[in-house]
């Protein structure tokens, strides 16, 4: 799946223009990012949400080139998905209904 | 952030109603709901991809999850911290590996990941448990029982609580006051009285320390009172002020009679201080009063000469100058216009009458005033009054009568003897010759050490010059030595007799006769006048004479005459003729002698002859 083909899809269910919802969809990703970065967190209740995971800086023993190995700490985005949207794919709320 | 504010913070920017932006967002997210529900991925451009992936399970069953790998973009703004740090080898064993401590990386914590594990399932730090455990280990050992006992003896005592652990059993407190009362009981009586004693005392001083504190205290507020009442009068008003000035006044009697009191107190003190140490210094004056008394004496003696000199001067003065006279000597002078008049006219009249053409041509302007006999009178007052000045102070002068300098200004301008000091002259005299000898040893040594100096000065200065007058010398005779030697010229043209040597050396028997024959031609060829008066020597130093009337040939030079018998250009034949010739103990020598391309001579020479005749007689002699 595209971009392209999510507008599309959206032009078809709303009432806006085409170019005006190609805008709304970059700028809603931008503000993610902008959210994420700043406050570390977004969260839509349907679909899930995005957090940031700080990793501390470690050591670890390459077997590779057998020599300890200190690697820098970092903050690692991830995206839990919501509940509705786990059962969703994993087809429980089909059983349950 | 939440959907919420997302819409409307687009809702702001775009200027679109909120509803229709809640419907995009809602629209969006449920396609991509269904989208992951047929297990499709998704790739947003500038965000990131999602992806669809299967998992077992712990109990082995599959499930589907979502993975989210953003953009490098996104990374790097969220990590923004992060970027420039890199991973780096460590050199370490395994053993530190598990350590709890934790190491740094560039500033930043490098810690080991079991270790956050077990942190991060907690949320504590580990040590911090740890300290809680202890406390309860801790607090069990107790039991409630002792807890109890020790509150309700603590309470009957009135400690504190925070004592409460460390207060002693009342076992041994027993003990402890049995033990005291014991050592008391056996304390002698005797000690028991004398610290009676002792606080009686005590006692005491404590009561005089009261009462002087009630007496300050009095004081004190007896100060404070007086005080207050002096500054509230200043404050009220004028009408009342002169019945309180007499308060005043009594208030600042009271307290300038409590200052004589103290001062007439001082006094006394004083006073008696004085008697004692007057009657020390009467008990010990005879030894000490005479010192005192010498200093009067002296000035007294020293006003007495100067009263004396006084009139003398006076006296003297009189008498150098005869001509002074008194006030009531002097005319009076009476001046009148009239006459003044009269004696202008007079001058006038003189000038007129005196008026001649030699007198026109005078210059009055001039400011030569002075005649040519004034000027001579002035010259020689100008030189009596700088032979005057031009007086020595030599040290005699000076040192007459004492090793002091003399006042010089008085007596030059007085002209009086030092008759005060005529005295001191017994004291002087001893010291003359003293002095006398220091400064005769003074000129002499000045005298001395001038003579040495001149002579040093000079003897170096003329042993400079005859060292140069000495070099030149030896470079002028150098020179005139090079000049008659062969240093600077060369040799003078041979004799035929070495010509002829070359070409054909003879035998040492032969010789003579080869020479005698040489010569003879040679004289009959060569004659030349002889000067008997002996001219300059060539500058070769040598010259041949060769009209001797023989077969031989002289040779002058400035050591004197040599007779030359013969010349070979080897040296061993040389010697043997120098050995086979009759010298009659005259020496024979054998002479080098370059000649340039001709090559070397040695030539056979015989002694030394002051005169020609005694050579050409020698010669006779040998043939």
């Amino acid at each position: 799946m595209n971009k392209q083909t999510l507008i599309n899809k959206a032009a078809y269910e709303s009432l806006l223009k085409k170019g005006t919802i190609e805008k709304l969809f970059d700028r809603m990703f931008e503000i993610i990012r902008e959210s994420v970065r700043e406050e570390g967190k977004f969260e839509i209740e349907e679909f899930g949400s995005f957090k940031v995971a700080h990793k501390v800086a470690a050591k670890y023993f390459d077997e590779g080139k057998k020599q300890f190995v200190a690697i820098p700490p970092k903050d690692k985005i991830v995206f839990t998905p919501s509940q509705f949207l786990n059962d969703r794919i994993n087809k429980k709320r089909d059983e349950g209904g | 952030m939440d959907k919420e504010e997302l819409v409307i913070k687009l809702a702001e920017e775009f200027g679109i109603s909120s509803i229709d932006i809640y419907n995009f967002v809602n629209c969006v997210a449920e396609s991509m709901g269904n989208a992951f529900e047929k297990g499709k991925n998704i790739n947003i451009e500038q965000f990131g991809r999602f992806k669809v992936l299967t998992r077992k399970n712990d109990r082995g069953e599959e499930y589907r999850y979502i993975s989210f790998s953003p953009v490098k973009k996104f990374v790097k703004d969220v990590n923004y911290k992060y970027n420039d740090l890199e991973a780096f080898p460590i050199d370490d064993s395994e053993d530190e590996l598990y350590e709890d401590s934790p190491e740094t990386y560039k500033g930043v914590e490098v810690l080991n990941p079991d270790y956050f594990v077990f942190t991060e399932k907690t949320g504590k730090d580990p040590m911090s448990d740890n300290k809680k455990f202890d406390d309860n280990l801790l607090r069990d050992n107790f039991s409630d029982e002792e807890f109890s006992q020790s509150g309700n003896s603590n309470q009957e005592r009135g400690h504190t609580d925070e004592k409460k652990d460390y207060e002693l059993p009342s076992s041994i407190i027993q003990l402890h006051k049995d033990i005291t009362n014991e050592e008391k009981s056996n304390i002698s009586p005797e000690i028991h009285s004398k610290k009676d004693e002792s606080m009686d005392l005590s006692e005491d001083i404590e009561r005089i320390v009261e009462e002087r504190k009630k007496r300050l205290d009095d004081i004190t507020s007896g100060i404070k009172s007086l005080e207050h009442k002096v500054e509230h009068h200043e404050e009220e008003s004028i009408e009342d002020m002169s019945e309180k000035f007499e308060e005043v006044r009594n208030f600042n009697d009271e307290k300038n009679e409590e200052l004589y009191k103290i001062i007439s107190e001082r006094n006394k003190i004083i006073d008696d201080i004085n008697k004692m140490v007057n009657e020390s210094e009467i008990d010990l004056g005879e030894h000490k009063t005479e010192e005192p008394l010498e200093e009067p004496k002296r000035k007294i003696e020293k006003n007495d000469q100067f009263e004396s000199s006084g009139p003398e001067e006076k006296q003297e003065i009189t008498e150098i100058s005869p001509d002074l006279q008194t006030e009531e000597d002097f005319d009076p002078i009476v001046i009148n216009e009239d006459e003044i008049k009269k004696h202008d006219t007079a001058l006038d009249n003189q000038f007129e009458k005196i008026e001649t053409p030699e007198m026109k041509n005078i210059d009055y302007k001039s400011n030569e005033i002075l005649t040519p006999e004034d000027k001579e009178i002035l010259k020689t007052g100008a030189e009596d009054h700088n032979k005057i000045k031009e007086e020595p102070k030599s040290f005699e002068d000076v040192f007459e009568t004492s090793g002091e300098i003399k006042d010089d200004a008085v007596h030059r301008e007085s002209n009086i003897p030092p008759t005060h000091k005529i005295e001191d002259k017994h004291v002087v005299k001893e010291l003359q010759p003293q002095s006398q000898r220091t400064l005769d040893t003074y000129h002499d040594r000045m005298e001395k050490r001038r003579a040495m100096y001149e002579n040093e000065s000079s003897g170096g200065s003329w042993k400079a010059f005859g060292i140069i007058g000495v070099i030149l010398a030896v470079l002028v005779l150098l020179i005139y030595w090079g000049y008659n030697s062969n240093m600077f010229s060369p040799a003078p043209p041979l004799v035929n007799n070495e010509q002829q040597s070359e070409n054909i050396p003879p035998p040492a028997g032969n010789n003579q006769q080869h020479q005698q024959n040489n010569v003879q031609d040679n004289n009959q060829q060569q004659k030349i006048t002889e000067n008997k008066n002996s001219p300059p020597l060539p500058p070769s130093g040598e010259e041949y004479i060769t009209e001797t009337g023989m077969d031989v040939v002289l040779v002058r030079t400035a050591q004197g005459f040599f007779i030359q018998t013969a010349s070979f250009k080897r040296k061993p034949d040389a010697d043997r003729e120098a050995k086979n010739i009759n010298a009659n103990g005259k020496e024979v020598s054998v002479k080098e002698a370059d000649l340039g391309g001709k090559g070397i001579y040695f030539r056979v020479r015989v002694g030394t002859f002051e005169t020609k005749e005694e050579a050409i007689e020698f010669a006779k002699e040998m043939n």
